[in-house]
């Protein structure tokens, strides 16, 4: 009797232990099967498109093209209304030509480019310090940080963007390409005193104080440039002119530059944190190497570990990239959305996910614009896939010399 | 600025010890790593330092050429002159005091690049750009550490995939790119295999002609085998310095004679 | 020598300079939000303007901005244009107004200056004339105008029905303007108030704003309806992400073997995190709304065809896809968890003999918990913020109706609802009340951010927590 029950206990205990298994199992199979699922539903949906692909990357003119066109924006409702007009009439017929998705494509990497050329130098050497020039401590207080950064919904970011930092902007453009000028020149200014103030008057040195110094110069030096752009513009520029105007360039208040700006700041945390990671890991022999040679910090930083780290810094560009192409409300904000195609800075665009946003609610289920706007969720997943995974190679690439050092051979 | 170009030539003063250790205490944090230490070390010969591990002979290495400026919370007493002149001065240049001071590690450790560019590596930071003179001394060096006819042809391939004893001697090569007075070695051979080992020994008396060797070794045979001078160290303090062949002998303090005869340690 | 190596340590400082442009960046841009945002409820004052050309405006300042000019000898001046609100829509277009700060002869701040919130268009400024009750003056002067609205105040809900009684206002230049009470929501004299009556007024502001309907197009009221739909979509997210997601991550981390199946499962988690978020939607429209809703429809609803029910964006959908989105990172979280356990724990127990349910269910499961919980956090603080997809599938901007409330069945998973996020991007983006909706849309924003932020610092917390305990037991082991 004890026996049998003993038996039917072991039975069932593995019966459930099987069944568990099953069912992890079974979580990681709906895993695969929703990523499949979604592939197979976008190219289910845009198979029709195949047959006639001229649709998508037909020729376009300015005319047809204005009907899609939408300046939205606070400022502007009654183009924005016009535009909704237009966009809703895609059943009637020749409007077809009108669903030209170059300009997307030539706006999302516009965007993205744009955003790169903001967030890789100011990512990838905040990165840089980070992980050579900070005290352990303080670096291990930024991460958190720099997570609740990465975690800031795009929304928030879009609207204060679009809302505050676009007009804001506006009205200070040459504050704007002062600054770089003027908060290397301060910090560099602060460095100096630092450095060849007599010993009296130098503070104590405390890890980490450095930080502070560097916020307080950056801080003065963003203040300068807005004061010098003032001055400038009242020096120079007739009454109410601004000095984009005096350029004669087009300009739109929600441009390029605040998109990179915006965008910018949205990428910063990825490409900084799989960056740092990547410097970090580069082994302190190769440090110390370098400086028992008589090499400087920054010559070790940029002759050793930026190139050792170079495939982790890569990936998490590319990553950066990947998620700037498929970003959406900050586009939708800061972008201006309209499908102009130029590279000028002082211009907006419109983007593949943006327009997909902004066309998707009125494309009635199957229509053209239905299916249009569905390639473009093709596209973008097509692209942030390939790149994501080319990211993921080249990161594991860089492990494997690092690996090797680890366990050093020991044979002749 | 002083470039590989020129040969350094320092004054020399023969009768002056290269470097003079008087006094040194160091602290990390609150732990005390060496108390009190004064030595002497003579130009052209090869200094040892032995001692079990954690008795300071790597951190004392280290303050040589002031590699421990990078660990924080660090304290220094005493003073260590190079030719006369303190290293810890108010104005002296890290960068160029490393120059001088070349430095082999414990793991060989070449950079992820060629073997040409490691050797390459300490010139060009120096200010090194023409590239036939690059070429002369990546020559020169390699031949110096007996690497050049191993890897004469190989020059542009990762120096990653060599054996640990040719990383070992690039390493040496690198440093003496560099044309330094003084070469400190932290147990390089402690991850070697005896064969690699005797190599980097005989390359060490070969080097004693131009250099002053100063190297650590939890080793004693390897200590008696190349050294000229000896110091034992123990928690932190220099016990007792002497001629290697006389320590080896008739070591004069009860510690040493315990440890080079086995009984602690 | 020297020179130059200080010159490359100036170089080590600009790099941290970049570290210090990013992180003053986005402090500045917090700043602002939570600037703007809190500065919504606060009463400000009512200046009165006296301007050289006569007019006289009482209104608030909304903000002055700096503009340059040209004096007579051909340099150059600078000077202020004051924008300011005055409300009263009804008499100036637009309900504000901007002229020099160089026309402005005198400005004072009446006491007597009073704020009219109303139900629908806008706010009135003004003084109090009389309170007429059908036709007849019960009151006239300030202060009886006053106590007469105050007399009537606590049964104002009953009293909004009859249109006979209304308060007649002067504006600042002499202008009648008589305000029905059906329409008054608030009366207060900003420039009477003590320091005490203003924080009461911002605490009863901001009372309304958590706690009311959305007025005047989402320019006035409170955020309520968006507040409670965005915790019930995420509600429902939760429910369906967390026994996924736990389960792929035991799939990955201890049941599954190593073969192609697990090699799979690993790549369809990182793409799986690559996705945008608007593909989500695209996806979430054609399987969910369009697929998935259509058919049951066609199966259960077939007598309100072609009336789509679930056939249409609603907050299931959203759920559900939103549940796809946040998958990858409750597994990356519950697997982190899982790797943290300690071998030694998990040999213990098999050594004991039990299988490897057990060991889960007893000895792996209590430790894991906190990670499950930081996934959990993880997931909802993500959909929180996650706007792009729910604007194609069921988010809209003004919804008659909660997602759950009395009727039955209580729970309608096919109503379309308001969303915090999509709240902030329709006022800002297309604001139906022009500019008048921005400071509600900053104060949505920085309690957005605020929640995203403290959820994600909750998570950062527990989990450090979590690293720190076994950081030890695994170093022993």
């Amino acid at each position: 009797m004890a026996d049998r029950t003993r038996g039917r206990r072991i039975d069932r205990r593995r019966l459930l232990d099987l069944l568990f298994g099953r069912l992890a199992a079974l979580g990681g199979i709906v895993l695969v099967l929703t990523i499949l699922s979604v592939f197979a539903l976008i190219i289910w949906v845009i198979h029709p498109l195949v047959i006639s692909p001229a649709v998508l990357f037909d020729d376009w003119t300015g005319a047809e093209f204005r009907s899609m066109a939408v300046e939205v924006g606070a400022q502007d409702v009654e183009a924005q209304q016009e535009s909704y007009r237009g966009q809703t009439s895609d059943t009637a017929e020749g409007v077809e030509r009108a669903y030209s998705l170059l300009p997307l494509i030539f706006g999302t990497l516009k965007g993205a480019l744009y955003t790169l050329l903001f967030a890789v130098p100011l990512s990838v050497l905040a990165a840089l310090y980070a992980s050579q020039f900070m005290p352990r401590g303080l670096r291990e207080r930024l991460k958190p940080l720099v997570e609740i950064m990465a975690a800031v919904p795009s929304v928030v970011l879009g609207f204060i963007g679009g809302i505050w930092l676009a007009p804001f902007l506006e009205n200070h453009v040459i504050a704007l390409f002062l600054a770089p000028l003027l908060i290397s020149g301060v910090v560099a200014a602060a460095f100096m005193i630092r450095h060849y103030a007599p010993a009296w008057f130098r503070p104590r040195h405390r890890p980490g104080m450095e930080i502070w110094i560097l916020s307080a110069a950056v801080l003065a030096g963003g203040w300068m440039a807005f004061e010098c752009g003032a001055m400038l513009e009242a020096r120079y520029l007739q009454d109410g002119t601004r000095f984009i105007d005096v350029l004669g360039l087009d300009f739109a208040q929600r441009n390029s530059i605040v998109v990179g700006m915006v965008m910018g700041l949205a990428v910063t945390p990825i490409i900084f944190t799989i960056s740092e990671d990547a410097m970090s890991a580069v082994p302190s022999s190769y440090t110390a190497g370098s400086l028992s040679l008589g090499a400087t910090r920054w010559q070790t930083a940029v002759r050793i570990v930026l190139p050792t780290a170079g495939a982790g810094i890569l990936s998490a560009v590319m990553l950066g990239f990947s998620k700037a192409i498929g970003e959406t409300m900050i586009i939708l904000f800061v972008s201006g959305n309209v499908p102009a195609m130029d590279w000028s800075v002082f211009t907006g665009f419109r983007a593949l996910s943006a327009g997909i946003a902004l066309g998707l609610p009125d494309a009635g289920q199957g229509g053209v614009l239905y299916q249009v706007m569905f390639f473009a969720a093709f596209l973008l997943l097509i692209a942030t896939f390939t790149i994501n995974t080319l990211a993921e190679l080249i990161r594991r690439r860089l492990r494997r010399p690092l690996m090797r050092r680890a366990s050093a051979p020991s044979s002749l | 600025m002083a470039t590989a170009r020129e040969p350094s030539t320092p004054k020399i003063v023969q009768d002056l010890p290269v470097i003079d250790i008087q006094d040194v205490s160091f602290w990390y944090g609150e732990n005390a790593a060496l108390r009190n230490v004064s030595m002497a070390i003579d130009r052209h010969g090869i200094t040892a330092y032995i001692g079990p591990s954690g008795c300071g002979k790597t951190t004392l290495l280290r303050l040589m050429n002031r590699m421990n400026d990078l660990v924080p919370q660090t304290r220094m007493t005493g003073s260590i002159r190079m030719n006369g002149k303190d290293i810890y001065g108010a104005n002296v240049d890290v960068t160029r005091l490393r120059r001088r001071v070349g430095m082999v590690f414990q793991q060989p450790n070449p950079f992820p690049k060629s073997i040409y560019e490691n050797v390459a590596y300490g010139p060009r930071i120096h200010g090194v750009k023409s590239g036939e003179f690059l070429d002369e001394i990546v020559e020169r060096c390699l031949r110096r550490a007996v690497l050049w006819d191993e890897v004469q042809d190989q020059l542009e391939e990762s120096a990653l995939k060599l054996s640990a004893g040719q990383q070992q001697r690039l390493c040496i090569a690198r440093a003496v790119a560099v044309e330094p007075e003084v070469l400190l070695m932290d147990e390089p051979c402690s991850s070697l295999d005896p064969v690699a080992t005797s190599r980097i020994e005989e390359l060490m008396l070969d080097l004693k002609d131009d250099y002053t060797i100063v190297i650590v070794t939890h080793n004693m045979q390897q200590a008696a085998r190349v050294s000229d001078f000896t110091g034992f160290m123990l928690e932190g303090e220099l016990v007792e310095t002497g001629v290697t062949d006389v320590l080896f002998t008739t070591p004069r303090d009860r510690r040493t004679e315990d440890y080079i005869t086995g009984r602690a340690g | 020598m020297r020179l130059k190596w200080s010159g490359d340590d100036a170089l080590v400082w600009l790099s941290g300079g970049t570290l210090a442009v990013i992180f003053l960046l986005v402090a500045g841009l917090v700043l602002i939000i939570a600037v703007h945002g809190l500065g919504f409820f606060w009463p400000q004052d009512l200046t009165r303007y006296v301007l050289r050309d006569g007019r006289i405006i009482l209104g608030q300042e909304m903000y002055h901005e700096t503009v340059r000019g040209v004096d007579r000898t051909g340099g150059t001046t600078f000077g202020y244009r004051i924008r300011v609100k005055t409300g009263n829509q009804a008499l100036y277009p637009n309900g504000h107004t901007w002229f020099e700060e160089g026309q402005v002869v005198a400005r004072d701040a009446p006491r007597r200056a009073v704020v009219v919130e109303r139900t629908a268009g806008g706010d009135v400024f003004g003084f109090l004339e009389s309170f007429v009750d059908d036709g007849r003056i019960v009151a006239e002067g300030h202060e009886a105008v006053w106590s007469a609205y105050r007399e009537r105040f606590p049964e104002l809900e009953r009293l909004r029905r009859q249109q006979a009684l209304s308060i007649e206002l002067s504006a600042a230049d002499g202008r009648r303007y008589a305000v029905p009470l059906s329409d008054v929501l608030r009366l207060y004299g900003p420039n009477a108030m003590s320091a005490w009556d203003r924080i009461r007024h911002y605490m009863a502001g901001a009372w309304t704003y958590l706690w009311a309907s959305p007025r005047d197009g989402n320019s006035r009221g409170g955020v309520y309806p968006a507040i409670f739909g965005t915790a019930v979509m995420v509600v429902i997210m939760a429910v369906v992400v967390m026994p996924f997601g736990v389960l792929a991550a035991f799939y990955l981390r201890e049941y599954g073997r190593p073969g192609p199946l697990l090699g799979v499962v690993r790549v369809a988690v990182n793409s799986l995190a690559g996705v945008p978020s608007i593909v989500f939607g695209v996806f979430g429209l054609g399987f969910f709304v369009y697929f998935l809703g259509g058919t049951l429809d066609r199966v259960f609803y077939q007598e309100a065809l072609p009336e789509p029910t679930f056939g249409r964006g609603g907050i299931l959908w959203c759920a559900l896809t939103l549940a796809l989105l946040t998958l990858p990172v409750v597994i990356v979280a519950v697997e982190e968890g899982l790797a943290a356990v300690p071998v030694a724990l998990r040999e213990a127990s098999h050594a004991v003999g039990a299988t490897r349910f057990e060991t889960l269910w007893r000895v792996v499961l209590p430790v894991v918990l906190p990670s499950i919980l930081t996934g959990l956090i993880l997931s909802v603080a993500r959909a929180a913020g996650t706007v792009a997809p729910l604007m194609i599938i069921g988010v809209v901007a003004f919804a008659p109706e909660l997602p759950v409330d009395g009727v039955w069945p209580f729970v309608h998973l096919e109503r379309e609802f308001m969303h915090l996020g999509y709240h902030i991007f329709d006022t800002g983006f297309r604001p139906a009340g022009g500019e008048a909706a921005l400071p509600m849309a900053y104060t949505t924003t920085l309690l957005l951010l605020v929640t995203v932020a403290v959820l994600n610092a909750a998570a950062i917390g527990l989990r450090t927590r979590l690293r720190r305990r076994y950081s030890l037991s695994a170093a022993q082991a």
